[in-house]
């Protein structure tokens, strides 16, 4: 059993990367295997172009940077998932339900339709993430009871009222021009990820995501129980701050160039966990790659199945739904 | 333009002289004239309001027979481009209340007392109270079911001008029929004047229409350059199969690249779709700025980015690409997709004949400019 | 007399808008020592050792380990100093047994470090040691309550403080597991370590020898300096129960017992009488095993 599950990780490494030259093959543009790979290489030496500048840019400036932006976005969500599984010791919550999908959503459209620059939409939408998180987890204090089910129930009420904030902007917002930005941002997509978009993003995942990584372990000590970890020498408001600051701005971040993605952040933790047991020390790295795969794998069905593009958060909800029931099936969880 | 004054402009003065003598003149030369009784009818019924209303009866889009009060005095208008429909029949004053989108700038400019008018936010679920409490004596709306079903229960009549889902046409004739039919079904509501004031715009768009395809119609495949429309959302938002544009680009002498694509208004697409197309030309739809298409790094291998023939499509007093300047989008069009056919066209002169022939109103220069570039009027 | 590791001074309790749950509470804690807290239902025992972990603040007085206050020592320090061996509860997530022994070596680990293999070692050390060994792999979600209070025990072994604090430590245990437990206590008092616990069996007291002190319902800790708190008097004081202390020839130690369920006016008597007898009966009027 121990020995199967060692392998696990550079398994799931191979998995990953087959999954982002499958994706980078794929598309409405007809390239084969050998102009790709000739197209990568051509960076790299000193090849005589022989082929169109739209086969270059579909290369370098379309599906590069989609696929690397479905590969962090797909990470962070899931490393994010785990991350507030484990701090707040409830394997039902996620970006989405805590409300910090919503919240950042809402902070990313009112920079939108103020016309502020995109660093501008990336600080709302953090700051909408916080100011969510703080909410969802305040109720739960206000009642004395930080139950599994009253902290699900505070994440309803407050991505609730996000919700309608972003129904009230969607209605003031142009129809032509803002409303499908903000539209985009409610559902989910990676059809405008350019390399400045990921390049943008990359630096504030990585060291969230870094520390997170860092942490994995000292995350296991919330995760048996604050009473626990104080006993443990943990200086918890220290490392539960730390961590859903780090969660959230890999939320905050996701968001700023997918818009919502849900269910990744709720179904892969469990996924991971079905496979190498609740220890965040093997559990987030997983995650992260099983988060990764299944984003790139869904995007890439995103751009083909259709000459339009599908809202990815279609597709993961009909592939997320079902997956956590049997999930939940598998683990025989109590929950 | 011509040394005689067209058609359209002798229906037009007929139209503001009265339902006198003028009327007659007219009339032989109409072809189908049903209001032409409501016409005779109208001085009558200053004399006896009360038990008998008059009416006015009309054949929507859709083919529906509707009877709608005669004078009605707050109509509320649910389509887009009806506002528009209105300014060029000359019957804003008779309208109670109009779709948010319709309040544009230019419309503004025009009819300052557009800002009175009661604002609905939405075409398809409009609030009902606020068209009872302002008396709405008929609605201008969509074919959208659950709305009319509503305004049959409240018994307010309706004049559907423009259909979600299911089109009424899908070719070129239906098209241009499309476009006739809605301005008359609107002219029929109101009655009087407007049956003229349409039948003029109608003649005008004929005549536009055979203008552009006298020199287009026999243009080979080759000879018709890949065209993109569009609509927002930088770029990848286009107008697909059925849409005003496509057939407006393929009256310009354009081949449409998105025609295959089946949603009807809004088709996200993705980038690497349209670089499979790779279209010659791009005009961009309710945008205003070309930026957004040239200065990505994606577009720049597609052969319009290339060559520099990314346009902005202008805007009046309602979108161009969906409602009766639509006329003046093809023109646009024509020009930029076959500038050696229509060497002799003035887009500049077309826009303020339009303006002033229908609208009564004398544009500037630097109004004309801000149309083209898709500008408000107070844009400098 | 051995060092004092743990000192408690004046020290008091309340919740924000309640009475004080205890005042004025003063013990001393040894090396070696077992210090036995009992004291009826809702009295603040488990709240006391709360606030000796320092998980809750005083609102009076002060708790010193190693002749500073507690509120001196970052909490990373104090874990090296006092262990807690938390009442059963329940447990979200499914950790090997092994991961959640190795969760004691956090004091010693930096922020963002794990357990290296030299820390395994010991959790490794400590199992074989407690005869766990073979729970390693094991959910510890999964495992038997008995189980579950070794793993924690091991857990706060692994962790290598001086001072160990266990609230019930035998609740909800079956009786051999009570009683392997206990004997497990008395082993670690024996090398050194300070034990705090609380407990609802006098008699438990007993078999561990130490101190003992009873938290009662006015929040008074009363520390046993003369052996009247497990006397008769006292524990019927205590637990509105008439309760037999007794020495039990055949066990071979002091006990305290309870009385037959349906008692009989002739319960003491009998006793009288038993006593020149073969049958084996001890004070509370019942034959013991």
């Amino acid at each position: 059993m121990k020995e199967k599950r060692r392998g696990i990780l550079p398994l799931l490494a191979g998995i990953c990367v087959v999954l982002f030259c499958a994706g980078m093959c794929a598309g409405r543009y007809r390239l084969t295997l050998r102009e790709l790979m000739v197209i990568l290489a051509s960076r790299f030496a000193d090849i005589p172009a022989t082929w169109s500048q739209n086969a270059d840019n579909v290369v370098w400036a379309v599906r590069l940077p989609r696929m690397c932006g479905a590969f962090l976005v797909g990470a962070a969500l899931s490393l994010s998932g785990a991350t507030y599984q484990g701090i707040f010791q409830n394997p039902l919550v996620s970006p989405d339900l805590l409300g910090v999908s919503a919240g950042a959503c809402v902070g990313a459209s009112i920079a939108i339709l103020n016309g502020w620059p995109g660093w501008m939409i990336q600080l709302l939408a953090l700051g909408g993430g916080l100011l969510a998180v703080l909410l969802t987890n305040l109720i739960p204090c206000l009642f004395r009871n930080r139950g599994n089910l009253m902290l699900v129930l505070a994440g309803i009420i407050v991505s609730g009222f996000f919700t309608s904030a972003q129904g009230l902007l969607k209605y003031v917002a142009d129809p032509d021009t803002q409303l499908a930005l903000i539209t985009f941002w409610t559902m989910g997509s990676l059809a405008k990820v350019g390399a400045s978009d990921v390049l943008a993003i990359l630096p504030g995942m990585v060291v969230s995501a870094g520390a997170l990584l860092c942490l994995r372990w000292r995350i296991n000590l919330l995760a048996v129980g604050e009473r626990e970890a104080h006993s443990l020498g943990v200086n918890i408001s220290r490392l539960r701050g730390v961590s859903i600051l780090c969660a959230t701005v890999l939320t905050a971040l996701s968001i700023c160039v997918s818009g919502t993605v849900g269910w990744i952040g709720l179904v892969v933790p469990h996924l991971g966990r079905l496979l190498v047991g609740a220890d965040n020390k093997r559990l987030f790295p997983v995650s992260l790659l099983i988060g990764a795969s299944f984003l790139m794998l869904i995007d890439t069905f995103a751009r083909n199945l259709a000459g339009s593009e599908i809202p990815l958060s279609i597709l993961t909800g009909f592939v997320g739904a079902p997956a956590f029931l049997a999930l939940l099936i598998a683990q025989k969880s109590r929950l | 333009m011509s040394c005689c004054a067209p058609r359209w402009r002798r229906r037009l003065r007929a139209a503001e002289g009265g339902a006198g003598a003028a009327a007659d003149a007219v009339e032989q030369e109409a072809s189908e004239e049903a209001g032409a009784e409501e016409q005779d009818a109208q001085p009558e019924e200053t004399g006896d309001a009360g038990e008998t209303a008059q009416v006015n009866e009309v054949t929507d889009v859709t083919g529906r027979q509707v009877e709608v009060p005669a004078n009605a005095s707050h109509v509320v208008l649910l389509p887009g481009p009806a506002y528009e429909k209105t300014m060029i029949l000359g019957v804003t004053d008779r309208v109670g209340g109009i779709l948010k989108s319709c309040r544009t700038s230019w419309a503004e400019l025009i009819h300052p007392e557009i800002s009175d008018l009661v604002i609905f936010d939405s075409s398809t679920t409009p609030n009902v109270e606020e068209m009872m409490s302002l008396g709405a004596e008929f609605v201008i709306c969509h074919d959208y079911a659950e709305l009319n079903a509503q305004l049959d229960e409240l018994q307010i009549p309706y004049v559907i001008t423009q259909c979600s889902g299911e089109l009424p046409y899908s070719d070129l004739e239906g098209f241009l029929a499309f476009q006739k039919t809605e301005i008359n079904a609107i002219a029929e509501a109101f009655g009087g004047d407007a049956l003229e004031r349409a039948a003029a715009w109608c003649d005008y768009f004929d005549e536009k229409v055979s203008y552009v395809r006298e020199r287009t119609d026999d243009l080979t495949d080759e000879e018709r350059p890949r065209v993109y429309y569009a609509r927002s959302d930088e770029g990848l938002v286009t107008f697909s199969q059925n849409s005003y544009p496509q057939y407006l680009v393929e009256m310009a002498g354009g081949n449409y690249v998105a025609k295959d694509t089946p949603e009807e208004m809004n088709s996200t697409l993705t980038i690497e779709q349209i670089m499979e197309w790779d279209p010659q030309i791009i005009f961009m739809g309710r945008m205003n700025d070309t930026s957004i298409i040239t200065d990505n790094e994606a577009w720049s291998g597609i052969s319009a980015v290339k060559e520099g023939k990314v346009y902005l499509s202008p805007s009046g007093v309602f979108n161009w690409d969906y409602s009766g300047e639509s006329v003046l989008l093809m023109l646009y069009l024509a020009k930029n997709i076959h500038p050696d056919l229509f060497e002799d066209l003035n887009m500049e002169d077309e826009i303020k004949y339009y303006y002033e022939t229908f609208y009564g109103y004398e544009l500037s220069d630097e109004n004309v400019q801000n149309i083209l570039n898709h500008m408000d009027p107070a844009a400098q | 007399m051995a060092e004092t590791i743990l000192k408690v001074e004046g020290a008091g309790f309340s919740y924000k808008k309640g009475k004080p749950l205890f005042s004025d509470v003063n013990f001393e804690l040894h090396q070696g020592e077992i210090f036995t807290i009992l004291g009826p239902n809702g009295a603040g025992k488990s709240t006391l050792l709360s606030c000796i972990s320092g998980y809750f603040p005083l609102s009076s007085g002060e708790v010193s380990v190693g002749g500073r206050g507690i509120r001196e020592y970052s909490s990373r320090e104090l874990a090296r100093w006092i262990g807690v061996v938390p009442q059963m509860q329940a447990k979200t997530y499914d950790f090997s047994v092994r991961e959640y022994i190795a969760m004691g070596r956090a004091p010693y680990l930096g922020f963002g470090k794990s357990p290296s293999r030299t820390d395994y070692a010991l959790v490794d050390q400590v199992m074989e040691e407690l005869g766990i060994s073979r729970l390693a792999d094991q959910f510890y979600t999964r495992i038997s309550g008995g189980e579950c209070q070794q793993v924690l025990i091991a857990r706060v072994l692994v962790q290598q403080s001086r001072i160990i604090l266990l609230d019930e430590p035998v609740n909800h245990l079956d009786y051999g597991n009570q009683i392997r437990i206990l004997r497990l206590l008395k082993k670690l008092a024996g090398r050194d370590y300070g034990i705090i616990l609380t407990t609802h069996m006098p008699d438990h007291a007993l078999m561990l020898g130490g101190t003992v002190a009873v938290l009662d319902r006015q929040g008074r800790l009363e520390v046993d300096k003369s052996g009247r708190l497990l006397g008769e008097e006292y524990l019927y004081e205590l637990y509105g129960e008439r309760i037999c202390r007794t020495y039990v020839e055949k066990a071979g130690r002091e006990a305290c017992l309870p009385y037959p369920l349906q008692r009989r006016e002739s319960a003491r008597q009998t006793v009288q009488e038993g006593q020149g007898d073969g049958i084996m009966l001890t004070d509370a009027g019942r034959s013991v095993q």
